[in-house]
């Protein structure tokens, strides 16, 4: 209880109490909902390997284009059907799961880790070579993610490892501008100047005092970077620049149901459906987590 | 104003400069060197290349030998006139719904809108498509699968934007032509301009409702001015600087869209020719691909950037 | 008939937290001409109070008023449009910070001009002359080059008498200036009282003048009101109030007052109320000061009610002066 002691009275005050963050974050339902389908998403990447019922790459030849259970002709032996060769479409998806979610993963942090050092090393560059360093981030952030990965790719050539090194390379900027951008705001204001009276150096400023202060905006780019990375490496395998076909990632399954999707249109709905349902919890927690960690970032 | 707009221009000369950097590599992979360079070292084979672009001299291509310049304005028309008509659909209907879910914020169709632009903007580009040429085109059977035009149709190319093509080129299929262009147009369009859509609705709803908290609105409705004033003038007017300036991110999605729409409605832009020639490691036409592309996103910033100049007082100088 | 009588005005906010009441029964007459000051401190409600009778509350905000009349109309009784016309027509108001109470994006004139257009200006070309007219009534000297500039291109002297031209273009009967000179410099703060009482005298239009310094009331205004989390504490004429305060409240106000010249006394110490205005959302129980008050006693975890004392009121158990306290025992 909160008492007002004035006078030797003391009255008592309503109470009211600040909500912190967390809480903030699970009365947003729509962040709630997302965590929920990421959550089973990364689960089933996880176990998805040994729950899977196929191998991946089995092919059953007489059952090419089984339908799902909840189509006419369907059962359970396949719960979501077959593709033109035959495989089990959920045994491929789970694995796809693990891939795609795996992959993403690694792209971003090692995106973020290079990108965040680069930035923290920028923040203490003479200005000349910072803005000189700035402007090339500039560029490659004008310029639309695929495109670059794309020409990473032309020059590098095809294939999932060329398709991973090209997202990790067009993620970087993003960090980089990031860290770099908060830095020098957080830089100006009065705690760090009250630090380096108090004799803080340079390492010890950015590490001690600013470190904390620039953690929010980079989880929150690290959700939508994720996005991103779970995205492009997707698109790259629908071109035929990612994933190369045996594979089972989701991109390349639905590159490859293009030509049956008339015929056999689960083949496309359930790859694009799990992409999609993947980024957009992903999306849903990314925003829940902008508004309760850093409402400023929101306006 | 001259000072900033000097400064703006720079910037995208810059850009463009970087840009150059990365195709020179690009171009420097290709099998047969690109052109006949004085110098041995790369460094001021640069500059030679720098003069070659300017001179629309881009090389030939490594498997055909044609020039790719001319390549790539067969190519460009298509580009363009998919990329213009998705944007123009993308920012009026985007805006359209972002003023309609702020002028009833918390209502249902505020929250409606936003429900539906938040499933749009995590709708990945490809999926979408694929599922639109499943519903419209096999499904219903209302829109054609691939191509520009019908085959049944010979249109002598002019300028080579088929809309046009179709209305001025001396042909005998009367306005069927254009409608059946128009008809191949949409369903691309759609796919593309999809989540560009479902950002800008958002982005408007959410810097009108962040606008309309401002004093001068409030001095507007004391003035007692209808409330769709207010909006289309008062709010949209300081709206469009916020809007202009993420602008640049809208484009940056139109272009992955354009890469994939191009690529499954067999599309003869710019997009699906470079996917090939990457897919050939035809590097000179690489090399031109992305110049093209990437030139046409610095371009769009620089006139988004002008725009913004333009549009607010306080960027301005004064007059007197 | 008073040009514009409230009674029991009280505001409600829809929160998270329930309901949050911003203005609680405030009683309010003003007549032709007349001068009325209200002071509180921010967070008192008086804001909220002059957005309600100019009807621009958000919609989260519930206002009720058991009388609410506007020349004898009762607006109670209207559709919410007709009240809308009949408020714009009557009443104007004029903010605190009148370089954020304008459009950045749109030049002065251009805002003059849809006023003046809205409250039936004829053609644009009338607009235009009629604009420059009040630009110059209220002092601006170089009216057709400002007509052409930007809000951020003047000051905020000026811009304040731009908002001033823009609520004299519907010819109003009563004009609310809420904080009109807290945001400027004090030369410049004289220049607008004074422009605001000429314009009072000229034009014969009500005034209704809410500020948190008393200062600008001492001057001007023929009654105040004072107001505290939300209640009048006080009303009575401005000499009486400022001589007698009955109310700890508006006492301890004026204490807090610096004094100069005559006043002045070496070694006075100024006063200061403990503790900080309750936030609206968690009140104290019973009188809305108990626990800042110095004089409170048990009897004030009970809400006082408004009281007539000597052709005023209070809000309070213990009025400070002895004759009240006998009475009211």
């Amino acid at each position: 209880m909160n008492y007002a002691k004035v006078n030797g009275l003391s009255m008592r005050l309503k109470h009211f109490k600040a909500k912190p963050s967390w809480l903030m974050f699970s009365k947003n339902n729509g962040a709630l909902f997302g965590s929920i389908i990421l959550a089973a998403a990364v689960l089933l990447a996880i176990i998805g390997p040994w729950i899977a019922p196929f191998d991946p790459a089995q092919q059953f030849s007489s059952r090419s284009f089984h339908p799902p259970v909840w189509n006419q002709g369907g059962n359970f032996t396949h719960f979501l059907g077959t593709d033109d060769l035959g495989r089990d479409l959920l045994s491929r998806l789970l694995h796809g799961a693990r891939l795609s979610l795996f992959l993403a993963g690694f792209i971003v942090l090692i995106a973020a880790g290079t990108g965040v050092l680069i930035g923290a090393i920028a923040a203490l560059l003479p200005p000349l070579l910072r803005s000189i360093l700035m402007r090339i981030m500039d560029l490659l952030l004008s310029l639309p993610s695929l495109l670059l990965a794309i020409a990473v790719v032309a020059i590098i050539g095809p294939g999932l490892s060329n398709a991973v090194y090209a997202v990790i390379l067009v993620l970087i900027p993003q960090f980089v501008k990031l860290t770099q951008n908060s830095i020098s705001q957080e830089l100006c204001k009065d705690y760090c100047i009250a630090a380096k009276l108090d004799g803080a150096n340079s390492i010890r400023l950015l590490t001690k005092h600013v470190g904390p202060n620039i953690v929010p905006a980079v989880i929150v780019q690290l959700t939508f970077s994720f996005s991103t990375a779970l995205l492009d490496i997707a698109a790259l395998g629908f071109l035929g620049l990612g994933a190369q076909p045996p594979l089972a990632e989701w991109g390349t399954m639905l590159a490859e149901s293009r030509s049956y999707i008339q015929y056999a249109p689960w083949t496309m709905a359930l790859p694009g459906l799990a992409i999609f349902l993947t980024i957009l919890s992903i999306n849903l927690v990314g925003d829940g987590l902008r508004d309760a960690l850093d409402p400023q970032l929101n306006q | 104003m001259l000072l900033s707009l000097f400064r703006i221009l720079i910037t995208a000369l810059v850009s463009f400069l970087g840009l150059t950097i990365l195709t020179f590599g690009i171009s420097q992979q290709a099998t047969t060197p690109l052109h006949d360079y004085q110098s041995t070292h790369w460094f001021p084979q640069y500059f030679e290349y720098l003069g070659y672009l300017l001179t629309a001299n881009w090389g030939n291509s490594d498997l055909s030998g044609n020039d790719v310049f001319t390549e790539l304005l067969k190519h460009f028309p298509a580009s363009i006139e998919l990329l213009s008509f998705s944007l123009i659909l993308a920012i009026f209907v985007g805006l359209f719904f972002g003023i309609m879910a702020a002028k009833n914020r918390g209502g249902w169709l505020d929250k409606g809108l936003m429900s539906a632009t938040l499933v749009g903007y995590s709708m990945p580009v490809f999926w979408w498509g694929l599922l639109l040429v499943l519903f419209f085109s096999l499904y219903l059977g209302i829109s054609p699968v691939a191509g520009r035009i019908d085959y049944a149709y010979y249109i002598q190319p002019i300028t080579r934007f088929m809309l046009i093509d179709t209305l001025i080129s001396n042909h005998n299929y009367g306005s069927a032509a254009f409608f059946n262009a128009l008809n191949h147009l949409v369903l691309p369009a759609v796919t593309l301009s999809w989540i560009p859509m479902a950002i800008m609705a958002r982005m408007t709803r959410s810097s009108l409702v962040n606008i309309l908290k401002f004093e001068y609105i409030r001095t507007a409705r004391s003035k007692g001015l209808p409330e769709n004033r207010i909006i289309w003038i008062h709010a949209l007017r300081n709206a469009m600087q916020s809007l202009l300036t993420i602008g640049g991110l809208q484009i940056s999605i139109l272009m992955t869209g354009l890469i994939i729409a191009e690529y499954i409605f067999a599309w003869p832009g710019v997009g699906s020719w470079l996917l090939s020639s990457v897919s050939r490691q035809d590097y000179p036409s690489i090399q031109a691909g992305i110049l093209a592309l990437s030139s046409l996103v610095i371009l769009f910033n620089l006139m988004l950037e002008i725009m913004a100049n333009y549009l607010d007082p306080r960027k301005r100088r004064p007059l007197s | 008939m008073h040009l514009l009588h409230i009674e029991n005005l009280s505001v409600n906010f829809k929160t998270d937290h329930g309901l949050v009441t911003a203005v609680d029964k405030f009683k309010f007459k003003i007549d032709p001409g007349q001068v009325i000051g209200v002071i509180g401190e921010s967070g008192s409600g008086k804001s909220v109070m002059a957005l309600a009778i100019a009807d621009l509350l958000s919609p989260s905000a519930i206002a009720q008023a058991d009388l609410f009349t506007l020349e004898g109309q009762d607006l109670n009784r209207m559709s919410p449009f007709e009240r809308k016309r009949l408020i714009t027509d009557n009443i104007s108001i004029i903010f605190q910070d009148p370089t954020s109470s304008l459009n950045p994006a749109l030049t002065i004139g251009y805002q003059l001009d849809e006023t003046v257009r809205s409250h039936g200006g004829g053609n644009s070309r009338q607009c235009r002359d009629r604009s420059l007219e009040l630009l110059a009534s209220v002092g601006i000297q170089d009216a057709k080059r400002r007509y052409k500039e930007y809000p951020h291109q003047l000051s905020g002297g000026l811009n304040q008498r731009v908002m001033i031209a823009m609520a004299l273009a519907c010819k109003p009967k009563l004009l609310i200036a809420d904080e009109p000179t807290t945001s400027l410099d004090v030369t410049v703060q004289s220049q607008i009282l004074d422009l605001l009482m000429q314009l009072n005298q000229d034009l014969n239009m009500a005034l209704m003048l809410i500020t948190h310094d008393f200062s600008i009331l001492s001057e001007t205004s023929e009654k105040v009101h004072v107001m505290y989390s939300g209640q009048v504490v006080e009303s009575a004429k401005t000499y009486k109030l400022l001589t007698e305060p009955y109310h700890p409240y508006t006492k301890a106000l004026l204490d807090s007052v610096p004094h100069f010249g005559m006043h002045y006394k070496k070694g006075r110490r100024l006063y200061n109320l403990p503790g900080t205005t309750p936030p609206m959302r968690h009140l104290p129980v019973g009188c809305n000061l108990g626990p800042r008050c110095p004089y409170a006693s048990r009897q004030c975890v009970e809400m006082p009610q408004l009281k007539s004392l000597h052709g005023r009121q209070v809000r309070c158990h213990f009025p400070l002066i002895e004759e009240a306290k006998q009475e009211s025992k």
